[in-house]
């Protein structure tokens, strides 16, 4: 029994975490945004600890239903640090109304509860409830936007392409458990390859996909991205694009891995999908003025670029997404946090709002710098060398056309990228732009990213090695 | 056609028609109505395959008491954006909401 | 198609026929019997005999709605106690209790947050 509970320690933390801030949310009186923002940075650092702490445990819990493997606690570790550097940079909270932020602070807790448990969960039902958890909390984030016009529009784009995308999931799930006739993922994962080639395998797994394809911005279901990071508040669109991206990573690779590698009709549509979403989101981002926007474009880019790793179905191929993701959400960090520095009142920033950020703020200049060029994949960045794994991850596959394609993807990129770098390095700042002031836990926290992209981009090894075996734990038998 | 394909067969129908109804309608209300009748189609599949195919005799029923409780919180968030959406626009109709573009 | 199957849609002819029958009849009747002319109010909205005021398209306050989505989420909710009764007091009855305690103690936090903010305070929202 206690051995159960020291094994479910990270969950029960942030459930304990959110009955805090539920506290704080019925709590009488004036609104107190410190006392929130600093009760919520001291739960999410220890809880961000403790996770930490428990990446080594193993074990099955809940019937079997729940399994702690190398796997889910690496990504635990991961979400629950960028629980905490989400709230780090929520310290100026302009966007969202003083008397709403123990709820905003609540739903990103839960919303990381969900993702936790969706790591974890090896049974349909309760990837399901977990993904839905997760979910949900987004939905209620994105519209609470204070003093704008956009974000209930942003919200109810996000609410019904989200229902639909898990009512469709649901469908696939159904026809799964048709063809397996069970919802544990261990013992459809001894059946399902040999059944990979029956349609309704195909199609179920196809329509289950979609679910996930929303949580990551996958092409056909990608239309929400642009305008959710345009009409949600900075610091809600920046656990959208970092924390919610990286649970979506893992439980695609998680059902993937499901179906043994072999279905080519599976492959097909990944391969379409990934050409599609690459090419569509690099171009369309070009032409962008607004920071976010272009950021939710080149999202959709990425999630080609994952979808890359994802296909190439090798134990390599899930350790470099899993390399990709931890970069994915340092690097996007890096970006939003210069975003929420820059803007005062919480507004959105444009990219011409940069000129001359090195005269203005060296630092976040700096930062800002490696943060486009990660996202970018130039080294000595972690974007690079995530990207770099996973292209030879498809080469070893034999999709070298594919990388072709990739490549000559992330030189266009290359193009919107480098105009953010121009406009805070060569363009002069506007006339009467005053230095922007960096408080000390901020100029920390810059040190801190710094010090993590160039560490993911020139010493892979260690991280990598564990994804390897945090890999092999997927490919398994559950 | 034996029962089960009768069963897929209508389910599949009920999809189809809720897909048509969240891409096509206009009101946000008939929107949310069509998503129920998505997962419906789930539910129904669901209840199909665990009379007619699997050892287990409740595993589907649970799932289908699952997507009917999580239906209804969603509905709920749903329908709280609609009401938010409304007070903006004096609307419920989705052509009003298409500010966002680019 | 079988017997067995054919007897079953037999019964939802029935009642599809009857219940088109319920609804087709009293039209049918009011078309026959129902004097033809249109005058001044026949085509006024009926709202139970009185005299209609105002349009039907004011705002409701806001309290309404919320009753109604709260209404929403406990009604389902309940759902979820069915499939405890088959389970319950099979084996551990003690964690089944304490169970169950968790969680409709979680339900009444949404009773508390609503209450809190005030959705209960009928005063308030009237006014």
């Amino acid at each position: 029994m206690l051995n159960q509970v020291i094994l479910f320690l990270p969950e029960l933390f942030f459930l304990f975490m959110a009955l805090v801030l539920f506290g704080l949310t019925v709590a009488s009186g004036e609104p107190k945004p410190r006392r929130d923002y600093h009760t919520a940075l001291v739960l999410s650092a220890i809880g961000a600890v403790i996770t930490l702490g428990s990446i080594g445990a193993e074990g099955h819990l809940f019937f079997k239903a729940y399994r702690l493997d190398l796997f889910s606690q690496l990504f635990k570790c991961f979400l629950g640090f960028g629980l905490f550097l989400v709230i780090c940079i929520s310290s100026k909270l302009d966007g969202i109304a003083e008397r709403h932020h123990p709820e905003f602070y609540l739903f990103l807790t839960t919303s990381t509860l969900g993702m936790m448990l969706l790591v974890s969960a090896v049974e349909l039902i309760t990837l399901f409830v977990a993904l839905e958890l997760s979910s949900y909390s987004l939905y209620i984030l994105v519209p609470m936007r204070k003093g704008s016009d956009h974000d209930s529009e942003a919200g109810i784009k996000f609410f019904f392409i989200g229902a639909m995308a898990s009512a469709t999931m649901l469908f696939g799930m159904s026809y799964i458990y048709g063809v397996c006739h069970t919802t544990y993922l261990a013992e459809i994962m001894t059946t399902l390859p040999q059944l990979i080639h029956t349609p309704g395998a195909v199609v179920g797994m196809v329509l289950t996909l979609c679910g996930l394809f929303f949580k990551l911005a996958v092409f056909p279901f990608h239309n929400w991205a642009p305008d959710v990071y345009e009409g949600g508040a900075n610091q809600v669109v920046a656990f959208v694009a970092t924390v919610s991206k990286m649970a979506g990573m893992a439980i695609l690779i998680r059902l993937v891995a499901l179906t043994g590698g072999d279905s080519t009709y599976l492959m097909n549509v990944l391969i379409i999908l990934a050409i599609v979403g690459m090419t569509l989101g690099n171009l369309v981002a070009i032409k962008q003025k607004d920071f976010k926007r272009l950021l939710a474009y080149s999202s959709i880019a990425h999630a080609g670029y994952v979808l890359l790793g994802i296909l190439s179905m090798s134990e390599i191929g899930y350790a470099s997404v899993i390399y990709y993701a931890l970069a994915y959400l340092i690097l996007n960090v890096a970006c939003f946090m210069v975003l929420v520095t820059m803007s005062e009142k919480g507004q959105n920033v444009k990219i011409d709002d940069f000129s001359g950020l090195y005269k203005r703020a060296p630092l976040l200049a700096v930062t800002l710098l490696l943060g486009v060029f990660g996202l970018a994949g130039l080294p000595p960045t972690g974007g690079f060398t995530g990207k770099f794994l996973i292209f030879i991850a498809a080469i070893e596959k034999g999709y070298l056309w594919l990388v072709i394609f990739a490549m000559v993807n992330v030189t266009i990129s290359l193009y919107y990228y480098i105009g953010v770098v121009k406009a805070a390095y060569l363009n002069p700042p506007a006339e009467g732009s005053e230095p922007i002031r960096i408080s000390i836990p901020l100029r920390l926290l810059n040190y801190a990213l710094i010090i993590v992209i160039l560490w993911l981009g020139l010493y892979p090894s260690t991280l990598f090695d564990q994804a390897k075996i945090a890999a092999e734990a997927v490919l398994a038998v559950l | 056609m034996n029962e089960l394909q009768v069963y897929l067969f209508v389910a599949l129908i009920l999809f189809c028609l809720g897909l048509t109804g969240v891409l096509q309608r206009r009101s946000l209300i008939a929107m949310l109505i069509s998503v129920e009748l998505m997962l419906n189609a789930a539910s129904l599949n669901f209840m199909a395959f665990n009379r007619f195919l699997t050892p287990e005799p409740a595993v589907g029923q649970i799932v289908t008491l699952f997507i009917i409780g999580t239906a209804a919180a969603e509905a709920a968030i749903g329908l709280s954006i609609i009401l938010a959406v409304f007070r903006r626009y004096q609307s419920i109709d989705i052509e009003r909401a298409r500010e966002l573009k680019g | 198609m079988d017997a067995f199957l054919l007897k079953d849609y037999f019964f939802i002819l029935l009642f599809l026929l009857v219940g088109i029958g319920f609804g087709a009849v009293p039209l049918i009747l009011s078309v026959l019997i129902s004097p033809k002319t249109i005058g001044r109010d026949t085509l006024k909205t009926y709202e139970s005999g009185m005299i209609p005021f105002g349009s039907a398209w004011v705002q409701f306050g806001v309290s309404y709605y919320l009753f109604a989505l709260i209404f929403l989420a406990f009604d389902v909710d309940v759902l979820y106690l069915f499939p405890v009764l088959l389970a319950y007091g099979k084996d551990f009855v003690i964690r089944d209790f304490v169970e169950l305690c968790i969680f409709v103690g979680i339900l009444a936090f949404a009773i508390i947050y609503a209450w809190r903010k005030g959705v209960f305070d009928w005063k308030e929202l009237t006014g």
